[in-house]
């Protein structure tokens, strides 16, 4: 993929984390569109140190780069690097096991409701494996147009809306207790900012020129995918005010209510879009494992090994929680440290290790 | 590239396959398997149990009737001629069917319809929710549950308050639509040419009621029962039910509800009936615009309301020259009476300790700091609240005519 394509599939990757915004509206409700700015910029940190942290490792002599994998092997030695790496993996088996989960539900309770959300769960991980197993390619090729689409639907929806807003839903600013504001910070940073750990596994797979340097593409990419987060919270707000935090999919749920001329009952069509856009998260993530896994266990990306990718995500998916409510609790209370320590306090460490290791290799 | 398109085509068929909703016998979803309702009606149950002796609490019973759409009946109905479908016995033979039944909860109420009907009621088409006014005044946030929380269910449906038992407004037959449940529907939404009666979906109620310091209001209906025996019964919506939280504490009438319409923008069009030194005039109101806001200090709150009013000229049934002197006085007039009705509006909710203008949510959202010192003594501080309203009306036409069409005192006309 070029740089350009990066851009974009780092744009989707962020808007797939819509769904994500359902949580915002449990922990600040109407100010979740604050502490989601805040975990934006949060967010371009964080792609800042996976930046550095890929040109810190990219050979201009022999114009090789290095992924997550490698990276790790190299600071901290092979068997220890590897170790490393499986955390990385991990918690990439949970955002994607999540991921998969919950576009599972949301089909299954909302668009088809006579299947067991099992038999949906399992064809989308299928897809996925399927997806993954041609490469970056096909990501690459529909990123860009994908991620234009999304916003234009999105906009329209927005317009069609505007009837029913009510601005002072806004109203008033302030009114969380800090320990609210930390942890809706701490949330919005963690999903989705965080997850771009899976575009440092990716990067390698550029091409093109002045490949060494990626942090403005990661930036970018954030900045792109970012406001289509901003546009669903603002529209859920104005729209659906205190009632944002009592549905399981506000975003959804606020589409069911226009009702204007033709426009009407696009709910449908909306939740196969969203479907997509989660699919397209979920398989990149998929995707993102899978190399990751090979490198780890130094085997061939093969038919088998996706099998075995597949059941290990299809296992967690059903075992993660035992209901909507657990994973909710999960998502809010637990989820937000164990992602940011892996994906952030980790790269970070890691960064600093790197630096340290240099220095102390220049002065001898 | 053969292996590429063979799996892409196995994949296009399991998807085709599982993902079309026909996985089993029982998810389809054909016409023929759907009870389609299109009104529905929670009543309290009074002892009827319709056979339905072992569902729910004996002192919490509902009666849910809904009205299900009898699809092949219906284009029978309107070639032959209307109101020759009841039959004797009963509604077998109308193109509808009101199908009752009683329960503990709604889910349980809907789902035990199947112990009668043939099919599963379908409320993706449902247009009304009709609640008795018994049910109202203990709370109507537990039935509304359900309607959230299903995925059939639709936001944007109209809610409105019965007069006595909802059940028999879905059993009043329309004069102008084969189906009680749609022609009722009809009636909410043509009531914006009146501005009599408020416009309320479920999500505009839900909305409301959990908006802090915030009450709603809901349309009302009545049946009327002719005296002269030879006429049908027809329904009257008019007015409407006070909430406080999501119990009914009050009614108000026509003109109340426009009071209040006025101030929250509400009102689109209408008719302002004045008596113009003795000659009874129509103004047609043409624009409105509403608004409010609130202060507080030294431990009173004042609500400044302002409306301002385009009107037409819609009738005149006396004689005299029109100018502008005549205009002004009409204009002043109107304004004197939208103060009226503002005035008395408010003071009826205030009574009822019913925030339907949203004072104490203007000041949570816009004075917050304030509000924080006096949100515990509210309920108090409302009650003692002062109102002053400005009217700002203009008469911009006088329709078709200059002079009115009434001779001067039997004159000859020049």
């Amino acid at each position: 993929m070029s740089k350009r394509q990066f851009v974009f599939i780092t744009a989707c990757f962020v808007q797939g984390s819509f769904m994500y915004t359902m949580y915002y509206y449990q922990v600040v409700k109407k100010e979740s569109w604050i502490t989601l700015v805040a975990g934006m910029l949060l967010g371009l940190l964080i792609a800042f140190i996976y930046g550095s942290l890929y040109k810190m490792h990219f050979d201009e002599g022999t114009n090789t780069a290095k992924g997550l994998v490698e990276i790790n092997m190299d600071v901290y030695g092979k068997s220890a690097g590897r170790m490393v790496s499986l955390f990385y993996i991990g918690s990439l088996f949970l955002s994607c096991s999540r991921m998969l989960r919950e576009a599972g539900q949301f089909v299954a309770g909302n668009l088809l409701m006579g299947m067991n959300w099992v038999y949906i769960l399992v064809i989308l991980v299928v897809l996925c494996a399927w997806t993954a197993s041609y490469g970056i390619k096909y990501f690459a090729s529909i990123g860009t147009l994908f991620c234009f689409f999304m916003y234009a639907f999105t906009i329209i929806l927005f317009v069609l809306l505007i009837p029913n807003f009510k601005f002072y839903h806004l109203l008033p600013i302030g009114e969380e207790t800090p320990q609210a504001y930390a942890k809706g910070v701490l949330l919005c940073t963690a999903l989705p900012f965080s997850e771009i750990s899976a575009f440092l596994i990716l990067a390698p797979e550029v091409v093109g020129n002045k490949r060494s340097d990626l942090k403005k593409e990661l930036c970018y990419g954030i900045l792109a995918g970012s406001p289509f987060l901003l546009i669903s919270v603002f529209r859920d707000i104005l729209v659906l005010g205190p009632l944002t935090s009592y549905f399981s999919y506000p975003g959804y749920e606020v589409i069911r209510l226009i009702n204007y001329k033709v426009f009407s009952n696009v709910e449908s069509l909306y939740g196969i879009i969203i479907i997509f856009l989660m699919f397209f998260k979920s398989a990149l993530l998929f995707y993102s494992i899978a190399k990751a896994l090979s490198k780890v266990l130094n085997c061939k990306e093969s038919p088998l090994f996706y099998a075995a990718v597949s059941f290990a995500v299809l296992f967690i998916s059903q075992k993660m929680a035992d209901s909507n409510i657990k994973l909710s609790e999960m998502v809010i209370n637990k989820a937000p440290y164990v992602l940011l320590s892996v994906n952030v306090g980790i790269p970070l460490v890691t960064l600093i290790f790197a630096k340290i290791k240099r220095k102390s290799k220049s002065r001898l | 590239m053969s292996k590429k398109i063979i799996s892409l085509l196995a994949a296009f068929v399991i998807m085709a396959v599982t993902l079309s909703g026909c996985a089993g016998k029982d998810t389809k979803r054909g016409l023929s398997s759907l009870a389609i309702v299109i009104g529905l009606a929670i009543d309290k149950s009074e002892g009827e149990n319709q056979g339905f002796e072992t569902f729910g609490e004996e002192k919490n019973k509902i009666l849910m009737t809904t009205q299900v759409v009898r699809n092949d009946s219906v284009g029978q109905q309107e070639s032959s001629q209307q109101g020759s479908g009841s039959s004797e016995k009963g509604d077998v033979g109308k193109p509808y069917w009101n199908v009752e039944v009683v329960g503990g909860n709604l889910l349980e109420t809907i789902r035990a319809a199947t112990h009668i009907t043939n099919r599963s009621l379908y409320l993706a088409q449902n247009q009304v929710v009709i609640i008795s006014s018994d049910i109202a005044k203990e709370g109507v946030a537990k039935y509304l549950d359900f309607f959230f929380r299903d995925h059939e269910t639709r936001y944007d449906v109209s809610l409105i308050i019965s007069d006595g038992k909802a059940g028999k407004v879905l059993a009043t037959e329309s004069h102008l639509d084969t189906l009680p449940a749609q022609d009722l529907y009809k009636l909410i939404n043509s009531q914006k040419r009146d501005s009599g009666t408020p416009d309320c979906t479920l999500f505009s109620f839900m909305r409301d009621y959990k908006t802090p310091y915030k009450s709603a209001l809901v349309p009302f209906v009545r049946i009327i029962e002719p005296e002269n025996e030879e006429r049908s019964p027809f329904l009257f919506v008019a007015g409407s039910a006070i909430f406080k939280e999501d119990k009914m504490v009050g009614l108000l009438d026509e003109e109340q509800t426009r009071g209040i319409l006025w101030v929250t923008d509400k009102v689109s069009d209408g008719i302002v009936a004045l008596d113009f030194n003795g000659i009874d005039i129509s103004l047609e109101i043409l624009d409105s615009k509403g608004k409010f806001d609130a202060k507080y200090s030294d431990g009173k709150i004042t609500v400044k309301s302002k409306a301002e009013v385009v009107f037409s000229l819609g009738e005149y049934q006396g004689a005299g020259r029109f100018d502008e002197e005549t205009i002004e006085k009409m204009k002043t007039m109107a304004e004197d009476k939208i103060k009226k009705e503002i005035k008395e509006a408010f003071g009826k909710v205030q009574e009822k300790g019913a925030d339907i203008f949203g004072v104490g949510n203007y000041f949570y959202r816009f004075d917050y700091k304030k509000w924080q010192g006096f949100k515990e003594n509210f309920e108090e501080l409302y009650k003692n609240a002062e109102i002053q309203v400005d009217v700002d009306a203009e008469i911009i036409r006088t329709g078709s005519l200059l002079e009115p069409i009434e001779a001067n005192n039997g004159g000859t006309n020049e």
